[in-house]
C-alpha cells in the first residue's frame, strides 16, 4: 500500500510512510518520479502509554480512604443450605477468591458472622451460626490466611438481611458474612 | 369475658398406644391434670391415668359476683375494676375452677341466708359463692401510702350455707390487682393445699426500645407490670431465673463478644461470668443455683458446658462434632436435657452431669427442641415440628405419651411452665409479629400477654412468692 506524499504541504504533522508491495513485474519502466521536496521531519510526542484497564481489586493505598463498611464489601457472603453448615461448591469459590483478595491486602483484620434464616429456633441457630462462621473461618486459614486475622461471631436469626417469608428470602439469611474491622 | 366452659377428656389408652405407634402429636384432646405427676419410672404399664389434683377430672364451680363497692368513680375505677376484672381473669383461666355464668345469678343474696336464697345461687350450677366487699379504709398498718382500700372476701359452701373461707386484705388502692392475686391463690390453697401461680413473674427478651436492640424485661404471669432490666444497647437474650428467684441469667453481645451475665431482679449488680469459651448462649440454672450448664463453642464446635457462677470449674459435657445447645436442667438436679442433631435432626436428649447415659427423648417428627421441664420433674414441654410450624408439646417422661397444647397459626417456641406446673408460656410468632402467650398446662384460657414491639423467650420465675 503505498500512501503518497502531500507536497507544499504546512501541515505537516503527519507522518508518512511508503511501503513498498510485494513487486510486480512492470512491463514498462516507471515514469520519472516527480521531484520530491525536501521532507518535512517533525518530531513527535511519544505517544503515551495506553490507560491500563481498570484492575478488579484496590490498590493497598486506597482501601486506607475508604470507610470500613465500603472495603467489607469487596468480601462477599457464602451461603448454606437449610440446617448446614458445611460449604456448598459456591460458597468455596466465593471464600477463595476472598481469600485471594486477603492475601492482596494483608492489613485488614474481619469478622465473620454466621446467620440462620428464621425457621429454626434462636437458641439453636445461635449454635448454627457459630458452626457457619467457623466453618468458613477454617475454609481460609486452610488457604493460606492467617487465623490471627480472623474473629467470629453468631448471630442466629437476630439480626436477618432479608425479612421476607418465603425461600428466597430465607436463602438470602443462610449465610457466612464478612465484616472488616480493621484495614 | 368467660369462655364456654368445655371440659375436656383424655382417653388415655388410645393416645398412649398412638404414641408408641410413632403418631403424629395429636390436635385434639390435650391432657389435663396440673397436679403431681408420678415421677418417671422405668417401665410404665401401658395406661397412664392423670389426677387432676385429687378431683378426679371436675373442676369447682364458684359463682362470683361483682365486688360491692361504694359507687364513686374513683374506687369503682382505681380500686374495684382493676381487682374484680383481675380476679375473675384468674379465676376463669384457672383449671380448678369453673366460674359460673353471671347472667344466671340471683340478685342480692350475698350471703344466702336461707335453702332457698342457696339454690337461687346453685340455678348458675355453682357449689360455691365468693362474695368480695370493697371499702376504702384510712392510712395505717398494711397501707403506708393512701389512698387504701381494704377487700373483704367470704367463700361460701352452698350445700351446707357454712362461710369456709374469710379473708381481709388491705393495702394501697394501686396494689388492688395484688390483692386479687392473693386471693386467688389464697382460694387455690383452700382447694389444693398449695396456692396458685397468680403472684409469679416472667422474665423475657423485648425489642421495644431501639433498632437491633434486644433487652431483658420482667412482668407478672398476665402481662402487668412490665419493666425493664437490662440496658445493654445490644442483644440480650435467653434469660433463665435463679431458683431463689432473685438474679436472672442471660445471655449479653456487650463488647461485640456474647457472653453469659447474671443480673438481680431488678436489674442491679450485673455481673459476667468470666469464661474462656465463645457463642455462650442458653444459660441454665442448676436447682441449687450454683452451676450454670450453657452451649458454648471452642473451633466452632458448639457443645454444652457447665460453670459455676463465679466462672470456675467450667467443664465439657458433650463431646461430639454434631451440635448440641439449648441445655435445660432437670429439677431433680442430676441430669440436663439439650438439643443435638447428632442423628440428623434436631432432638431432644437427656444426659447426667458427666455427660454421660445419654439417651433420646424424643422420637417423632424432624425437629424437637428448647425442652422445658415440668416443676416436678415429671414432664417436659417442648417446641415440636414435624412440617410446618412449630407447635409446643407436652411429653410425659415416663410413658413418652406426648401431646400437642398450642393451637392456631404461627411458629410457637420456647415453652416454659409456671412454679406449680398449673401453666405454660411461650412465644408465638404470627407473620413479623412475636408475642408471649401464656395458657394453662394444657392448652386451654390461652391468652396473649404482651404488644409493646415484639417479644420473646419467656422465662417464668420458679418460686411461688
Amino acid at each position: 500500500m503505498k500512501k503518497f506524499l502531500k507536497t507544499g504541504t504546512l501541515a505537516a504533522a503527519s507522518v508518512f510512510l511508503v511501503l513498498a508491495c510485494s513487486p510486480k513485474p512492470k512491463p514498462e519502466p516507471p515514469p520519472p518520479p516527480a521531484p520530491t521536496p525536501t521532507p518535512t521531519v517533525v518530531t513527535l510526542e511519544p505517544t503515551p502509554a495506553p490507560t491500563p484497564r481498570p484492575t478488579p481489586r484496590t490498590q493497598e493505598e486506597d482501601i486506607k480512604a475508604m470507610s470500613l463498611d465500603r472495603v467489607s464489601s469487596y468480601l462477599k457472603p457464602a451461603f448454606f443450605d437449610l440446617d448446614k453448615s458445611d460449604l456448598r461448591a459456591d460458597a468455596r469459590d466465593v471464600l477463595a477468591a476472598n481469600a485471594t483478595w486477603l492475601k492482596a491486602h494483608p492489613s485488614v483484620a474481619f469478622t465473620i458472622e454466621g446467620h440462620c434464616d428464621e425457621r429454626g429456633t434462636a437458641q439453636y441457630n445461635l449454635a448454627l451460626g457459630d458452626r457457619r462462621a467457623n466453618a468458613a473461618k477454617e475454609y481460609l486459614v486452610s488457604l493460606g490466611i492467617d487465623a490471627g486475622r480472623i474473629k467470629t461471631i453468631s448471630y442466629g436469626k437476630e439480626r436477618p438481611f432479608a425479612t421476607g417469608h418465603d425461600e428466597e428470602s430465607w436463602a438470602k439469611n443462610r449465610r457466612a458474612h464478612f465484616v472488616v474491622t480493621a484495614k | 369475658m368467660k369462655r364456654p366452659n368445655a371440659i375436656r377428656i383424655v382417653a388415655a389408652l388410645a393416645l398412649a398406644a398412638a404414641a408408641r405407634a410413632g403418631a403424629q402429636p395429636s390436635t385434639s384432646a390435650p391432657t389435663p391434670g396440673t397436679g403431681p405427676v408420678a415421677p418417671p419410672v422405668s417401665s410404665l404399664p401401658s395406661q397412664v391415668v392423670v389426677d387432676i389434683l385429687g378431683t378426679k377430672g371436675a373442676r369447682i364451680p364458684l359463682a362470683i359476683p361483682v365486688t360491692i363497692a361504694a359507687l364513686t368513680p374513683e374506687l369503682q375505677k382505681g380500686a374495684v375494676d382493676p381487682f374484680f376484672t383481675t380476679l375473675n381473669d384468674d379465676l376463669s383461666g384457672s383449671r380448678i375452677f369453673l366460674v359460673t355464668d353471671p347472667a344466671l345469678y340471683p340478685r342480692g343474696l350475698r350471703p344466702p341466708r336461707t335453702r332457698e336464697e342457696g339454690d337461687q345461687w346453685k340455678a348458675s350450677s355453682a357449689q360455691y359463692l365468693l362474695d368480695t366487699r370493697l371499702a376504702a379504709e384510712p392510712a395505717g398498718p398494711g397501707c403506708e401510702t393512701p389512698p387504701c382500700v381494704a377487700v373483704e372476701a367470704q367463700l361460701w359452701d352452698l350445700g351446707t350455707l357454712q362461710p369456709i373461707l374469710g379473708r381481709k386484705y388491705t393495702g394501697e388502692m394501686r396494689a388492688a390487682r395484688r390483692i386479687a392475686h392473693t386471693l386467688a391463690n389464697d382460694l387455690t390453697r383452700q382447694f389444693t393445699g398449695k396456692p396458685g401461680p397468680f403472684l409469679t413473674k416472667i422474665a423475657f427478651v423485648s425489642d421495644r426500645d431501639e433498632p437491633r436492640v434486644k433487652e431483658i424485661y420482667t412482668m407478672d404471669f398476665d402481662g402487668e407490670s412490665q419493666r425493664r432490666i437490662t440496658f445493654s444497647h445490644t442483644l440480650s437474650l435467653a434469660p433463665d431465673w435463679s431458683p431463689d428467684g432473685k438474679r436472672i441469667a442471660y445471655q449479653s453481645y456487650e463488647k461485640d463478644s456474647p457472653g453469659v451475665f447474671l443480673i438481680g431482679r431488678d436489674g442491679s449488680d450485673k455481673k459476667r461470668i468470666p469464661l474462656p469459651t465463645q457463642l455462650n448462649a442458653s444459660p441454665s440454672f442448676s436447682p441449687d443455683g450454683k452451676t450454670i450448664a450453657f452451649c458454648g463453642s471452642v473451633k466452632g464446635n458448639p457443645e454444652i458446658y457447665t460453670v459455676q457462677t463465679d466462672g470456675s470449674g467450667l467443664k465439657r459435657l458433650t463431646e461430639n462434632v454434631a451440635i448440641d445447645s439449648t441445655p435445660r436442667w432437670s429439677p431433680n438436679g442430676r441430669e440436663l436435657a439439650f438439643t443435638s442433631n447428632r442423628q440428623g435432626t434436631p432432638q431432644i436428649y437427656m444426659m447426667d452431669l458427666e455427660g454421660a447415659n445419654v439417651r433420646r427423648v424424643t422420637l417423632a417428627g424432624n425437629w424437637n427442641d428448647e425442652a422445658a421441664f415440668s416443676p416436678d420433674g415429671g414432664r417436659i414441654a417442648f417446641a415440636c415440628r414435624n412440617e410446618g410450624d412449630f407447635q409446643i408439646c407436652v411429653m410425659d417422661l415416663g410413658s413418652g405419651r406426648t401431646l400437642q397444647i398450642s393451637e392456631g397459626p404461627g411458629a410457637h417456641e420456647n415453652p416454659t411452665w409456671s412454679p406449680d406446673g398449673s401453666k405454660v408460656a411461650w412465644e408465638v410468632t404470627r407473620g413479623s409479629s412475636t408475642q408471649i402467650a401464656v395458657a394453662n398446662s394444657d392448652g386451654s384460657n390461652m391468652r396473649i400477654v404482651t404488644s409493646a414491639g415484639n417479644n420473646f423467650s419467656p422465662a417464668w420465675i420458679k418460686t411461688l412468692e
